[in-house]
Protein backbone atom coordinates (compact mmCIF):
# COMPACT_ATOMS: atom_id res chain seq x y z
CA UNK A 1 0.00 0.00 0.00
CA UNK A 2 1.12 3.22 -0.87
CA UNK A 3 0.84 6.67 1.13
CA UNK A 4 0.87 10.67 0.04
CA UNK A 5 2.87 12.69 2.95
CA UNK A 6 2.70 15.99 2.48
CA UNK A 7 4.19 18.69 4.25
CA UNK A 8 3.05 22.82 5.03
CA UNK A 9 4.48 25.90 6.19
CA UNK A 10 7.92 25.26 8.14
CA UNK A 11 7.55 21.33 8.23
CA UNK A 12 8.58 21.97 4.47
CA UNK A 13 11.54 22.94 5.33
CA UNK A 14 12.39 21.17 7.71
CA UNK A 15 11.38 18.02 5.60
CA UNK A 16 13.05 19.74 2.80
CA UNK A 17 10.47 18.82 0.33
CA UNK A 18 6.95 19.29 0.11
CA UNK A 19 5.65 15.60 -0.42
CA UNK A 20 6.88 12.09 -0.61
CA UNK A 21 5.48 8.43 -0.65
CA UNK A 22 5.82 5.55 1.86
CA UNK A 23 4.61 2.60 1.42
CA UNK A 24 3.17 -0.19 4.26
CA UNK A 25 2.69 1.84 7.32
CA UNK A 26 -0.69 0.41 8.83
CA UNK A 27 -1.34 3.33 11.08
CA UNK A 28 -0.61 7.01 11.86
CA UNK A 29 1.34 6.32 15.08
CA UNK A 30 3.60 4.35 13.10
CA UNK A 31 4.10 6.89 10.33
CA UNK A 32 4.60 9.78 13.20
CA UNK A 33 7.42 7.73 14.39
CA UNK A 34 9.06 6.38 10.80
CA UNK A 35 8.74 10.65 9.60
CA UNK A 36 10.41 11.88 13.34
CA UNK A 37 13.01 9.13 12.62
CA UNK A 38 13.76 9.89 8.77
CA UNK A 39 13.48 13.58 9.16
CA UNK A 40 14.88 14.28 13.10
CA UNK A 41 14.20 17.89 12.62
CA UNK A 42 10.31 17.10 12.41
CA UNK A 43 10.95 16.25 16.77
CA UNK A 44 11.28 20.02 17.16
CA UNK A 45 7.65 21.24 15.78
CA UNK A 46 4.39 20.97 17.06
CA UNK A 47 1.87 19.92 14.46
CA UNK A 48 -0.98 18.33 13.39
CA UNK A 49 -1.82 15.13 11.24
CA UNK A 50 -4.77 15.30 8.60
CA UNK A 51 -5.85 12.18 6.79
CA UNK A 52 -7.87 12.93 3.81
CA UNK A 53 -8.38 16.24 4.56
CA UNK A 54 -10.04 15.48 7.81
CA UNK A 55 -7.86 16.01 10.87
CA UNK A 56 -7.42 13.01 13.19
CA UNK A 57 -6.98 12.96 17.18
CA UNK A 58 -5.23 9.64 18.24
CA UNK A 59 -4.09 6.95 16.17
CA UNK A 60 -5.94 5.84 12.85
CA UNK A 61 -5.72 2.86 10.87
CA UNK A 62 -4.12 4.07 7.13
CA UNK A 63 -4.87 2.77 3.70
CA UNK A 64 -3.60 2.70 0.34
CA UNK A 65 -3.85 5.74 -1.54
CA UNK A 66 -4.40 7.33 1.92
CA UNK A 67 -3.33 11.58 1.72
CA UNK A 68 -1.58 12.65 5.51
CA UNK A 69 -0.65 16.10 5.81
CA UNK A 70 1.35 17.04 8.25
CA UNK A 71 0.62 20.85 9.73
CA UNK A 72 2.38 23.37 11.84
CA UNK A 73 -0.27 25.38 13.77
CA UNK A 74 -2.29 27.60 11.43
CA UNK A 75 -1.33 31.10 10.80
CA UNK A 76 -3.70 32.69 8.82
CA UNK A 77 -5.10 36.30 8.86
CA UNK B 1 -35.20 28.74 10.78
CA UNK B 2 -31.82 27.51 9.57
CA UNK B 3 -30.74 29.05 6.50
CA UNK B 4 -29.66 26.94 3.93
CA UNK B 5 -25.63 27.39 2.94
CA UNK B 6 -25.14 27.26 -0.71
CA UNK B 7 -21.34 26.25 -0.79
CA UNK B 8 -20.75 25.24 -4.41
CA UNK B 9 -18.36 21.99 -4.58
CA UNK B 10 -15.04 23.57 -6.01
CA UNK B 11 -15.68 26.91 -5.33
CA UNK B 12 -12.36 29.05 -3.33
CA UNK B 13 -12.55 31.40 -0.73
CA UNK B 14 -8.69 32.23 -1.63
CA UNK B 15 -7.78 35.30 -4.00
CA UNK B 16 -4.10 35.37 -5.16
CA UNK B 17 -2.59 38.01 -4.10
CA UNK B 18 -3.49 41.23 -2.11
CA UNK B 19 -7.64 41.61 -1.61
CA UNK B 20 -8.29 45.04 -3.72
CA UNK B 21 -10.12 48.27 -1.91
CA UNK B 22 -12.18 48.20 -5.46
CA UNK B 23 -13.21 44.41 -4.73
CA UNK B 24 -14.70 45.08 -1.40
CA UNK B 25 -16.14 48.31 -2.41
CA UNK B 26 -17.92 46.32 -5.67
CA UNK B 27 -19.19 43.27 -2.80
CA UNK B 28 -20.70 46.11 -0.45
CA UNK B 29 -22.31 47.47 -3.63
CA UNK B 30 -23.97 44.14 -4.75
CA UNK B 31 -26.09 44.43 -1.43
CA UNK B 32 -27.98 47.28 -1.90
CA UNK B 33 -30.89 45.84 -3.21
CA UNK B 34 -31.02 43.17 -0.32
CA UNK B 35 -33.67 45.09 1.45
CA UNK B 36 -33.47 42.35 4.68
CA UNK B 37 -30.38 43.69 5.35
CA UNK B 38 -30.05 46.48 8.23
CA UNK B 39 -26.36 45.89 9.33
CA UNK B 40 -22.68 44.21 7.50
CA UNK B 41 -19.96 44.10 9.71
CA UNK B 42 -17.17 43.69 7.46
CA UNK B 43 -13.39 42.99 8.96
CA UNK B 44 -10.42 43.44 7.00
CA UNK B 45 -6.80 42.03 7.92
CA UNK B 46 -4.05 44.22 6.76
CA UNK B 47 -0.57 43.02 6.60
CA UNK B 48 1.44 45.26 9.30
CA UNK B 49 5.39 46.01 8.93
CA UNK B 50 6.92 44.24 12.04
CA UNK B 51 10.13 44.51 12.66
CA UNK B 52 12.37 41.70 13.61
CA UNK B 53 15.77 42.23 14.38
CA UNK B 54 16.34 46.34 13.45
CA UNK B 55 14.40 44.55 9.85
CA UNK B 56 11.24 45.39 8.65
CA UNK B 57 8.63 43.19 6.72
CA UNK B 58 8.01 44.10 3.22
CA UNK B 59 5.46 41.34 2.58
CA UNK B 60 3.72 38.27 3.66
CA UNK B 61 3.80 35.21 1.64
CA UNK B 62 0.85 33.20 2.71
CA UNK B 63 0.28 29.24 1.99
CA UNK B 64 -2.32 26.97 2.76
CA UNK B 65 -3.38 23.55 1.59
CA UNK B 66 -6.46 24.74 -0.50
CA UNK B 67 -8.88 22.02 -1.19
CA UNK B 68 -8.88 21.36 2.71
CA UNK B 69 -8.75 24.95 3.75
CA UNK B 70 -11.74 25.47 1.88
CA UNK B 71 -13.97 22.53 3.28
CA UNK B 72 -12.79 24.07 6.61
CA UNK B 73 -14.05 27.26 5.46
CA UNK B 74 -17.50 26.18 4.66
CA UNK B 75 -17.97 24.47 7.78
CA UNK B 76 -16.93 27.85 9.92
CA UNK B 77 -19.74 29.21 7.81
CA UNK B 78 -22.17 26.78 8.14
CA UNK B 79 -21.72 27.20 11.90
CA UNK B 80 -22.56 30.57 11.74
CA UNK B 81 -25.35 30.41 9.59
CA UNK B 82 -26.79 27.50 12.55
CA UNK B 83 -25.76 30.03 15.37
CA UNK B 84 -27.03 33.36 13.95
CA UNK B 85 -29.54 34.61 11.89
CA UNK B 86 -27.88 35.83 8.72
CA UNK B 87 -28.57 37.31 5.74
CA UNK B 88 -25.03 37.29 4.20
CA UNK B 89 -21.75 35.68 4.70
CA UNK B 90 -18.46 36.32 2.50
CA UNK B 91 -15.06 35.53 3.32
CA UNK B 92 -11.74 36.16 1.09
CA UNK B 93 -8.50 35.30 1.90
CA UNK B 94 -5.39 35.68 0.19
CA UNK B 95 -2.60 33.41 -0.98
CA UNK B 96 0.19 34.35 -2.32
CA UNK B 97 2.48 37.43 -1.32
CA UNK B 98 0.98 40.73 0.06
CA UNK B 99 2.96 43.77 0.74
CA UNK B 100 2.59 45.51 3.88
CA UNK B 101 -0.42 48.13 4.36
CA UNK B 102 -2.26 45.54 1.45
CA UNK B 103 -5.31 43.53 2.68
CA UNK B 104 -5.16 39.54 3.22
CA UNK B 105 -8.10 38.90 4.85
CA UNK B 106 -12.34 40.26 4.20
CA UNK B 107 -14.77 38.69 6.50
CA UNK B 108 -18.42 40.33 5.33
CA UNK B 109 -21.32 39.92 7.61
CA UNK B 110 -24.75 40.87 6.82
CA UNK B 111 -27.84 40.56 8.72
CA UNK B 112 -31.15 42.47 10.05
CA UNK B 113 -29.46 43.74 12.82
CA UNK B 114 -26.44 44.77 14.29
CA UNK B 115 -26.09 42.46 17.41
CA UNK B 116 -25.68 39.27 15.64
CA UNK B 117 -23.55 40.87 13.15
CA UNK B 118 -20.87 41.61 15.38
CA UNK B 119 -20.69 38.95 17.59
CA UNK B 120 -20.48 36.71 14.52
CA UNK B 121 -17.97 38.31 12.47
CA UNK B 122 -15.90 38.39 16.26
CA UNK B 123 -16.12 34.23 16.02
CA UNK B 124 -15.56 34.11 12.59
CA UNK B 125 -12.26 35.83 12.53
CA UNK B 126 -10.86 33.77 15.28
CA UNK B 127 -12.11 30.22 13.56
CA UNK B 128 -10.19 30.96 10.56
CA UNK B 129 -7.44 32.40 12.18
CA UNK B 130 -7.72 28.72 14.33
CA UNK B 131 -9.07 26.53 12.23
CA UNK B 132 -8.57 26.97 8.67
CA UNK B 133 -4.62 25.49 7.58
CA UNK B 134 -3.29 28.77 6.02
CA UNK B 135 0.60 29.86 7.23
CA UNK B 136 2.70 32.74 6.32
CA UNK B 137 6.04 33.50 5.70
CA UNK B 138 7.16 37.11 6.80
CA UNK B 139 9.60 38.60 3.99
CA UNK B 140 11.92 41.25 5.30
CA UNK B 141 13.10 44.04 3.71
CA UNK B 142 16.45 42.48 2.93
CA UNK B 143 15.10 39.58 1.65
CA UNK B 144 15.69 37.45 4.33
CA UNK B 145 12.11 35.29 5.60
CA UNK B 146 10.56 34.21 9.25
CA UNK B 147 7.52 31.50 9.31
CA UNK B 148 5.18 33.12 11.61
CA UNK B 149 4.27 30.95 14.58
Amino acid sequence: MKLKILFFGILSEAAGKQEMILNDISDSETLQNHLTSLIPGLKDYTFRMAINQEFIDGNRTLKDGDVVAMMPPFAGG
Amino acid sequence: MKKKVNDMPGKSYFIQGSIKPQFIAEQITKHNTKYNIGAHSIFLGQVRADEIDNKKVAEIEYFTYEDMANKEIAKVRESAFAKWPLSCLHIYHSNGPVKTGEISLFVFVSAGHRTECLEAVHQIVEDIKHKVPIWKKEIMEDGSAYWVK
